[in-house]
């Protein structure tokens, strides 16, 4: 049963990764790759300490994105779980529509928005309660967020949604029948309940978050460096291959290791592989 | 099962018209699939070539000078693609190989590239050839300089004005934008501190210039990628100076917008791209009589006006005025523009990271 | 479950704040301005005929539809069969998830290159119907996979034993027991899956030869310029993807209705 997906993962996935890992180990020079083994990479890594900086950025930039996300999306899923039939389909369709734009138009759009002659500022003028156009609103850490947040709701909101719609009323039900206060019966029924979802949501969009290059790069300004920017430039720019895919591999190697020590304190991992009888 | 193919046949139904629009292609022209800033198949210029070299033409997205060198050296490349151009000083190495006869690209044959003695004299370094052989013919050629607005920034007026500087100027904070492309900026942030030669400057030097760019990185608003940010930025008056690109320049004129740009005095920042074929493509006759094309006049008298890019061959500029050569930056190859070639610094790594510390601080 | 107000309330600052963009991208795409951008300039259609008439955009967007189709279906299918099989005891079972994982992890222009040399090192072709479905299904799947397995990890086996004791096949208990309960998790995985693989563009860019899907196209026309029609083509695609929604909606609640009567 578990054969074909496996499969597939195997040839397009740990292949390729293990590809990398071969790549990041030629030497690079100026005539292009030459497969002879080398740790230059490595060790170019290892003596620059800007590498380590921006890798420690990224982890933080997405480690806030996620629990932004998180609490902004949670209350919406919420909501939607609540709503019957015809409203529900409709609202959770809407949450889907934004996406159905094309990215690259919807990260575009922030600039006309934020930017000195954008929408806010021009509103925020009109409206006498400034009388210059804000210059924070755009090119910062904070604009990053944003950007972030907003591109990745849908994944965070979507499988809270699905964990919430598929929650028994019947056990709220019969927690309030035992006194619990409504805190109460969210943080010990509801919240363990959905932690699948929780985990699923959070692990996406931490995981998009530290390979995120287009948003950090087109609104963070001269803020906001990530490791995604650093990886392109090795394959875009310098064609240094090897460097790139170094980079690249602790990022996933970081990643994995992170996700898996913070699951296992979090106790999340049990409850998502299910050690069910 | 029967969902899926409703929504199958119905998705298709809708979609037929649009198709069948794509599929009226004369089958008789062979077809090049080639990987060139796509700029230069743009427009009526892909018509001309197509016509002239009797060919089709099928453009992969360009992304940069290096990723094209990166995927002729990569495993496979040298059969991808039927024509490739990228920035000379990231060509030679790639193109040429190492040592003789590890050529990744086909020996030219000349006598099907008449236009070839057409290509003006100052190119003559950016041919690429070995032991006597053709590999690659300098097509296209442009600069990068500063871009400014004319009504903020004076600069059109006064000369003096015209320099690098303006990009580290205090005068403009926070309204100033640079591009995320090393060498680049750094070259140019060299030449404004007086180094002639910016990529042969050593360790400590470029540690230097990355010092003071760090220093002047408070003023600037953003550091873009892409054209269209570029334009946008300016056009919106999110900046009123950058680094800049002649297409950018170029397609914001068009618009009306009052922004040119200006002749540093340092030198502006000149390269030019070359076309060569890999050695193992098909339609190899095709690629010769597109390149033939591209040299020759319907094409090159074309390019500046199409797209802003400049011809390497004297049939493009000849029947211009002189006040639109110098506008198109024609001025370059007869010296009375100052201009200072893009070369390759030898540790692009080491630029690489001290751009990625400059953007990181 | 009841609602309460501030649940309401909070849900509409949500979506206004979700569609602020968009209705600046939808206002923007009647500027008669060559920028894009603010102040309006006045009314304009223009930059919707410029759009309808790109031949090549509406290839690009018939190309993305039909990869997003065979994608969604192909990696929720796989993702499918994954989830179920790993409620079993399989072995290696600790590890299949950061396998599955890595697709997500690696940054979009690696995988793109990986794929792009892979292709070349095998001598296949680039294109639309095999580097690209293959790497838009890779980039898929794990999504498909994190959306579905929460879904089927609390499952009440009881029920699928019940049914089997009952004399069921492992295909009829498949069907008729767990697939109507997770339906809702399959279709909202599938419109997952469509919308990422729709919006997917840095792997394509790699593989994807002289085809164009629309993120690529897109991404192509603002590298090189700066197009003012693009807040129309936002739109235009937003309305193309709403129509193409609607009639997968349509078709689906059909389908479901003769499926319960022929049932029934």
């Amino acid at each position: 049963m578990v054969v074909p997906g496996l499969l597939w993962l195997a040839v397009f996935a740990v292949v390729p990764l293990g590809f990398l890992a071969t790549v990041s180990l030629w030497k690079h020079s100026l005539f292009g790759l030459t497969t002879a083994v080398s740790l230059d990479a490595y060790r170019i890594i290892a003596n620059e300490p800007v590498y380590a900086l921006v890798l420690w950025q990224t982890l933080r930039i997405a480690l806030v994105t996620t629990l932004l996300s998180l609490v902004i999306s949670y209350p919406l899923a919420m909501f939607l779980a609540r709503l019957k039939g015809h409203h529900k389909t409709l609202a959770v369709v809407l949450v889907f529509l934004p996406f159905w734009t094309s990215y690259v138009v919807r990260t575009f759009v922030w600039l006309p928005m934020l930017g000195r002659s954008g929408v806010v500022n021009s509103t925020l003028l009109a409206l006498g309660i400034i009388d210059k156009p804000l210059d924070w609103l755009l090119y910062n850490e904070g604009t990053v967020y944003v950007g972030l947040v907003y591109v990745y709701t849908l994944y965070m909101t979507l499988p809270i949604y699905l964990s919430l719609d598929r929650l028994d009323p019947k056990l709220v039900e019969a927690a309030n029948d035992l006194g619990a206060t409504p805190l109460q019966a969210f943080r010990r029924v509801v919240l363990p309940l959905t932690m699948p979802g929780i985990w699923s949501g959070c692990t996406m969009v931490f995981l998009l978050s530290c390979g995120a290059y287009v948003t950090p790069q087109l609104l963070g300004g001269t803020s906001g460096h990530m490791l995604g920017n650093v990886i392109a430039a090795q394959f875009l720019h310098t064609n240094n291959w090897p460097l790139g895919a170094a980079l690249s591999l602790i990022l996933v190697v970081v990643v994995i290791g992170f996700l898996f020590v913070a699951g296992r304190r979090l106790g999340l991992q049990q409850l998502f592989m299910g050690e069910r009888r | 099962m029967k969902r899926r193919e409703f929504l199958k046949n119905g998705v298709a139904a809708g979609a037929l018209a649009a198709l069948s629009g794509g599929l009226a292609y004369g089958q008789a022209d062979p077809t090049l699939e080639i990987l060139v800033v796509n700029a230069l198949v743009s427009g009526p210029l892909k018509g001309i070539l197509e016509k002239e070299a009797k060919v089709k033409i099928n453009d992969a997205p360009f992304q940069s000078s290096t990723d094209v060198v990166s995927r002729l050296a990569a495993p496979g490349g040298t059969g991808r693609y039927n024509l490739m151009m990228s920035h000379s000083i990231f060509s030679r190495g790639p193109v040429l190989g190492e040592r003789a006869g590890q050529e990744r690209c086909t020996a030219l044959d000349l006598k099907k590239i008449p236009n070839v003695s057409q290509v003006a004299d100052t190119f003559k370094p950016d041919f690429l050839e070995r032991g006597g052989k053709m590999y690659g013919i300098p097509i296209m050629w442009g600069y990068d300089s500063v871009l400014f607005n004319t009504k903020e920034v004076p600069a059109d007026k006064d000369p003096g004005m015209q320099s690098w500087g303006l990009i580290f100027d205090d005068k403009y904070a926070g309204r100033i934008g640079w591009q995320d492309a090393s060498p680049h900026m750094l070259l140019a942030a060299g030449l404004f501190l007086g180094h002639k030669q910016p990529e042969l400057m050593n360790a400590e030097e470029l540690n230097e210039v990355g010092k003071f760019m760090i220093a002047k990185k408070k003023n600037v608003r953003t550091i873009w990628t892409s054209f269209a940010q570029c334009s946008n930025l300016l056009a919106t008056g999110e900046v009123v100076t950058t680094f800049g690109p002649i297409p950018v320049r170029y397609g914001l004129q068009q618009k009306g917008e009052p922004i040119t740009n200006a002749w540093c005095k340092e030198g502006v920042l000149s390269f030019v791209q070359p076309a060569y074929i890999p050695k193992d493509s098909s339609n190899q006759d095709a690629a010769h009589a597109m390149i033939n094309a591209m040299l020759g006049q319907a094409y090159a008298s074309q390019m500046s006006p199409v797209c802003g890019y400049l011809s390497t061959s004297k049939l493009g500029a000849q029947d211009m005025p002189s006040a639109e050569r110098a506008k198109w930056g024609y001025g370059i190859l007869d010296g009375s523009t100052k201009h200072a070639p893009l070369r390759m610094p030898q540790d692009l790594n080491r630029w690489l990271e001290v751009w990625t510390r400059i953007k990181a601080s | 479950m009841r609602m309460p107000w501030l649940l309401r309330g909070y849900a509409a600052v949500f979506y206004a704040f979700l569609y602020m963009p968009i209705g600046v991208m939808v206002v923007l795409s009647f500027n008669d301005s060559q920028i894009m951008g603010f102040p309006l300039k006045g009314f304009t259609l223009r930059w919707y005929g410029e759009a309808l008439a790109e031949g090549a955009l509406l290839r690009a967007l018939w190309n993305s539809f039909v990869v997003g189709f065979v994608a969604s279906l192909v990696a929720t299918a796989l993702a499918l069969m994954i989830a179920l099989g790993l409620r079993h005891r399989v072995p290696f079972r600790g590890a299949v998830l950061p396998v599955i994982l890595i697709p997500i992890i690696t940054p979009g222009i690696v995988s793109g290159v990986l794929l792009y040399v892979s292709f070349g090192v095998l001598g296949l072709p680039y294109g639309l119907s095999t580097a690209v479905i293959a790497a838009h299904v890779t980039w898929v799947l794990p999504f498909a996979f994190l959306t579905l397995y929460p879904q089927l990890h609390r499952f009440d086996r009881s029920i699928e034993e019940a049914a089997m004791d009952l004399g069921a096949t492992p295909w009829v208990v498949f069907r008729r027991v767990i697939l109507p309960l997770i339906r809702p998790a399959i279709i909202a995985t599938l419109l997952f899956s469509f919308t990422l693989s729709f919006d997917e563009f840095i792997r394509t860019l790699f593989v994807v030869g002289s085809q164009r899907t629309t993120p690529v196209y897109l991404w192509l026309l603002i590298a090189e310029q700066m197009a003012p029609f693009l807040p129309a083509v936002g739109v235009m695609i937003m309305l193309v993807s709403i129509a193409v929604a609607g009639v997968g909606f349509w078709v689906s609640g059909r389908a479901a209705k003769l499926a319960a009567r022929v049932e029934g």
